[in-house]
């Protein structure tokens, strides 16, 4: 113990004396916080081991127990209702989760161009009436390089959403603009909602 | 941030000039450090924390070449090496491994890891700026700045910290000690700020959109004069807009107390290229005449060396603005034509008539921002091949007339303004009224309200030099 | 001596104009705070950003500084004087164009045509045509001209516009010969001097769509078309449509919106009693609004003449399904309309002809066309849209051909289950 004080207070005594060691300390100590730095930046990117369900268990926990309640066998990509997209409500509406109906294979291909047996995982929920622009979706991806066909086919489908409501859907079209869009390492969300932040915020803290 | 946008101007401006001005002497420079910092981060909330490390490192290596100065030059010079390592390291690594590793991909044997890396806003700027200051201090040529406050605020200053000028220490440091504020010039910085903003947000803006409207068409159906109107718009909207931005820096220098020296000059009033970059973006041009050129010896070495040492400031110069094939293209393109008139054409040059080297030099500049703008070589060869009446384009189409037609008015301004001439006209007409006083505060009024309604309804006006 | 007085003079000036600045900014800075909050443009007719959120992630990737900026710019103290000014400012300059809009003779206010997507294209061309191989079906096709391309001789001098009839000739000789195709350019460009399109919206007017009815009705099968006299009712003439708002221009002319109400229609109406020469709904008609649940017996929407879209008077706007039914025995049937917004004043021609009239909007429609079609027992479809939304389409393909993605998600189930 001793010792240890020792060298400490050696170490404090050769600070104060020899100037040019302070600043080889000081630049030792700074080009490690540098390197450290970019590491994290670097590093910053990294998806997660998680599956799509999972992930969106935690942003929308609602919505994901009210499509288990009404199809507790088939695994979420793999419904066949019917076109007009059924609901994902159950009796009880949670109120906040008004916006959006559980999406179909179907609905990814044609909202988004895209097949959902690509990807490791997809969970898509969509307007709940043609009139609205709610949605959300969390992909995760089979490999890196889907990342970029992904975002643009989800900024294709912001675009003519913003076509389609441009003059008519104020409301709407004030929505759109404020779509997140975030490719998170393996993972893309997407999501148009009042509520966009705080899920992207809890899709953050599921990775 | 910008500083043509409704943030900067109504928001920024207005809550760091109150707090600047009430502040007491010696708060001075920690509140431009800290909202310089806010500046910057808005912009790059991430890498704000890359610039407050090179100011630490470079305040500290300052300090330790100043202290191994007193001991010899050798240990100096090497921590002199080590801190220019560091800092163009950064540089280098952030800015330039895209371009690196995807050209040496092409040659090793391997593939080099892809590192996604984003552009630290104004990176160019504020490393060169450090840089200067520790060479300076090993050169003895400037005292050792011991506070760190002072340092940072050197470093950080919002005027110059995004696109210049690049303020070489030693012509700051007496106004970084102690400055003074005066009334007159405070009125004289917000009238230049106006000036600039107007360039800005008026000309370069407007300009613009036709040059990425004309830019979209496929080269292929492209009219000569389609071809000629993309130039000519690129030609006046990079003037006004580093132009504008450079009036807007010293403009807000001066409501802060600091006079920077001069970074623009009417440059397209030049008779020749040398010429040109006597006036366009001085203190690049000194810096790298101050840092590189003379270190290797400048001009007073013998002819082959002397190339040699052109042909490096150049490449660099090419290389600062950009990491990518066109902009070296670009620098080594002034670098051999200014050799050539060094050595030769200048001789002749000055015996033709002052419109022969007007006009030569203005080619010479606008071929060159072909190459500046175009987003590859292929593309600017194409381009230039339209304008020369190479391969079967028409001469004019209905687009290009159109867009000719309806900007006619403007380039007529532009190219009056981008002389002394407009400026010195517009003195003269407030001179002629009755209360010139009033005169100028009406004329500068205007400017300033068309500037808002401009900005009011853009919310996109990106600035050309800004990812440098 | 002189020169120094007047340098000297020149100074002060510059100073005061630059205190002056300065104070202004703190003036119009402080009146941006004070002052509440927006929510919506008229002019520009959108909403206006309110105050962002302020979150940890939303600073570090930026996006709280560009939501502060749009929040800023857009609860500008007087926003539309200055938007005004500027728009004011372009057109002194000489400039004809803002944001894709043309400004052209007489007061008309043009969109550039906009150049088909090949590829949406061919899919929707590929989807109406495998349609019109179903012999139970008889399908028609009218896609009407814009006005960039009608009244193109009042657009400003070298506008770079397209040539939509371009298209439209390639898109004629693309569709099947079963479909009978409509062609309304000769009619339109033959009263170009008329009031056929609006000045500052991108629709044609009531009496453009009459003239292309005329045209259309005897392709149609509806013999006589003028057999039925008119009433023509100004509902509004300050109607400042899409184009003005998307410019941002000065107006010169503001439009006059007119409802056409046939004689049976007027003789008809609700308040028949009533002395009053304007407009009253006919009792003739039940629209409904399948998907909202919500019934009608008026064609028009007299609420949205108080708004800034007034054009939406025809049938409230656009709606994924609606169904009219009439008191009419035609003998003609049910007819199916796949359309854009031109049709909403189209259609009211057509009523008297028809026993129902299904208007199906793809954008806003995901339904089942085959259910529909069986349900509603259709035998007539008419593709009516106008060339610069047919050719940027992006939905008709899905809407008309589901069949083929249900294929492939059987595909789909059969490779999992493998």
């Amino acid at each position: 113990m001793k010792k240890f004080l020792d060298r400490i207070y050696g170490f404090a005594d050769i600070m104060r004396t020899d100037v040019l060691f302070r600043y080889n300390f000081v630049k030792v100590v700074l080009i490690a916080a540098l390197l450290i730095f970019v590491v994290f930046l670097l590093g910053g990117n990294t998806g997660s081991s998680r599956s799509a369900e999972e992930i969106a268990k935690s942003v929308v926990p609602d919505l994901m127990q009210a499509e288990n309640a009404e199809n507790p066998e088939s695994p979420y990509t793999g419904g066949e209702d019917g076109q007009d997209g059924g609901s994902g409500q159950t009796g009880e509406n949670t109120g906040v989760f008004d916006g959006m109906g559980q999406g179909t294979v179907l609905d990814f291909k044609r909202i988004f161009g895209l097949n959902a047996e690509d990807y490791e995982g997809v969970v898509y929920f969509k307007p709940i009436s043609q009139m609205d622009v709610e949605e959300l979706l969390i992909v995760k991806l089979a490999s890196d390089d889907q990342a970029e066909a992904l975002e643009e086919a989800v900024n294709d489908r912001i675009d003519s959403q913003k076509t389609s409501f441009d003059g008519y859907g104020v409301a709407q079209c004030a929505l759109l603009e404020k779509a997140i869009v975030k490719t998170q390492g393996n993972f893309l969300f997407y999501c148009v909602s009042p509520d966009a932040e705080k899920y992207y915020q809890a899709f953050l803290d599921a990775m | 941030m910008v500083f043509s946008s409704i943030i900067f101007i109504f928001a920024f401006l207005p809550i760091t000039l109150l707090l600047y001005y009430i502040a007491p002497e010696i708060l001075k420079n920690p509140v431009l450090l800290i909202f310089s910092l806010i500046f910057y981060a808005w912009g790059e909330p991430v890498y704000v924390v890359l610039m407050i490390f090179s100011i630490i490192f470079n305040y500290v290596m300052g300090l330790d070449i100043q202290e191994r100065l007193k001991i010899g030059k050798q240990t100096a010079k090497r921590s002199l090496i080590f801190t220019i390592i560091v800092d163009l390291g950064l540089l280098g690594f952030f800015k330039y491994y895209g371009f690196v590793s995807s050209n040496l991909n092409a040659v090793l044997p391997f593939d080099l890891p892809e590192i996604d890396v984003t552009l630290p806003v104004g990176i160019s700027f504020y490393t060169f700026q450090t840089l200067s200051y520790v060479i300076d201090v090993y050169r003895g040529e400037t005292k050792v700045q011991k506070n760190i406050i002072a340092f940072g605020t050197y470093v950080t200053m919002f005027p110059q910290l995004i696109a210049g000028p690049i303020v070489q220490y030693k012509d700051i440091d007496e106004q970084l000690r102690n400055r003074s504020l005066s009334g007159a010039q405070i009125g004289e910085g917000a009238v230049q700020f106006i000036r600039g903003l107007t360039k800005k947000v008026i000309f370069a803006n407007t300009i613009g959109s036709v040059f990425s409207t004309l830019s979209a068409q496929s080269i292929d159906e492209m009219s000569v004069l389609s071809a000629w109107m993309i130039c000519i718009a690129y030609t006046f909207q990079i003037y006004f807009d580093f132009g504008g931005y450079s009036d807007m820096a010293l403009g807000l220098g001066k409501m802060l107390g600091f006079r920077f020296l001069p970074n623009f000059d009417y440059p397209y009033i030049s008779l020749s290229a040398t010429e040109f970059w006597r006036r366009w973006h001085i203190s690049l041009g000194t810096w790298f005449r101050e840092y590189v050129y003379i270190p290797l010896g400048g001009s007073y070495v013998n002819p082959a060396r002397h190339i040699r040492n052109m042909f490096v400031v150049w490449l660099c110069t090419g290389l600062w603005h950009g990491a990518n094939w066109n902009f070296v293209f670009w620098g080594l393109y002034y670098g051999v034509i200014l050799t050539v008139e060094k050595y030769f054409l200048l001789r002749y040059l000055e015996k033709t008539p002052r419109i022969v080297q007007h006009v030569y030099a203005l080619l010479v500049v606008m071929i060159g921002w072909v190459f500046f703008s175009s987003a590859d070589l292929g593309t600017a060869c194409s381009l230039l091949g339209v304008m020369f009446g190479f391969g079967d384009h028409a001469l004019a189409d209905t687009t290009g007339l159109y867009y000719l037609t309806s900007n006619l008015l403007l380039i007529g301004i532009m190219i009056l303004a981008s002389g002394p001439i407009l400026h010195r006209a517009l003195d003269r007409i407030i001179l002629m009224f009755k209360y010139p006083k009033a005169a100028a505060v009406v004329c500068y009024l205007a400017m300033f309200v068309l500037c808002i309604a401009f900005l009011v309804n853009e919310t996109y006006n990106p600035f050309l030099y800004f990812r440098f | 001596m002189q020169r120094d007085k007047e340098k000297k003079k020149l100074k002060k000036g510059e100073v005061l104009a630059g205190w002056i600045v300065i104070v202004l900014i703190f003036v119009i800075s402080v009146a941006n705070i004070v002052l509440p909050d927006k929510d919506f443009s008229e002019k520009e007719n959108r909403m206006l950003a309110q105050k962002p959120e302020l979150s940890m992630t939303s600073l570090l990737d930026g996006r709280f500084m560009s939501h502060s900026e749009s929040y800023l710019s857009d609860q500008f103290v007087f926003r539309d004087l200055w938007i005004s000014i500027r728009s004011r400012f372009q057109l002194l300059l000489g400039r004809n164009d803002s944001n894709g809009v043309f400004r052209g003779e007489r007061g008309y206010l043009f969109q550039a045509p906009s150049e088909p997507d090949e590829e949406h294209l061919s899919a929707n061309i590929e989807a109406i045509n495998a349609m019109a191989e179903n012999p139970d079906l008889r399908i028609f096709m009218m896609v009407v001209p814009t006005a960039a391309n009608v009244l193109s001789d009042y657009l400003p001098a070298f506008a770079p516009v397209a040539d939509q009839n371009e298209y439209l000739t390639d898109l004629k000789e693309r569709i099947s010969s079963s479909i009978q195709y409509i062609d309304v350019y000769d009619t339109l460009k033959e009263h170009e001097s008329d009031y056929i399109y609006y000045y500052t919206d991108h629709h044609w007017t009531t009496k453009g769509a009459y003239y292309a009815f005329l045209t259309a009705a005897p392709l149609l099968g509806i013999e006589n078309p003028e057999a039925i006299e008119y009433r023509r009712y100004a509902v509004t003439d300050s109607f400042a449509g899409t184009l003005a708002s998307r410019s941002g221009f000065p107006l010169k002319k503001k439009d006059t919106i007119e409802i056409w109400a046939s004689e049976e229609d007027a003789e008809a109406a609700s308040d028949s009693s009533s002395e009053d020469a304007s407009y009253q709904p006919s009792v003739r008609y039940v629209v409904d609004y399948v998907e909202e649940e919500t019934k009608s017996a008026d064609l028009y929407d007299s609420e949205k003449l108080e708004g800034a879209d007034k054009y939406a008077v025809f049938f409230g706007g656009n709606y994924p399904l609606i169904r009219i039914t009439t008191t009419n025995d035609s003998g003609r049937g049910t007819l199916l309309i796949f359309k854009d917004s031109y049709a909403n004043c189209f259609v009211p021609f057509l009523l008297p002809y028809y026993d129902e009239i299904v208007m199906v909007d793809p954008r806003y429609y995901y339904g089942d066309i085959s259910e529909l079609i069986s349900t509603e027992k259709i035998s007539n479809i008419l593709f009516l849209y106008n060339a610069d939304t047919f050719f940027e389409d992006t939905s008709l393909a899905d809407v008309l051909a589901p069949q083929s993605a249900e294929q492939t998600s059987e595909q789909a189930e059969e490779q999992t289950g493998e």
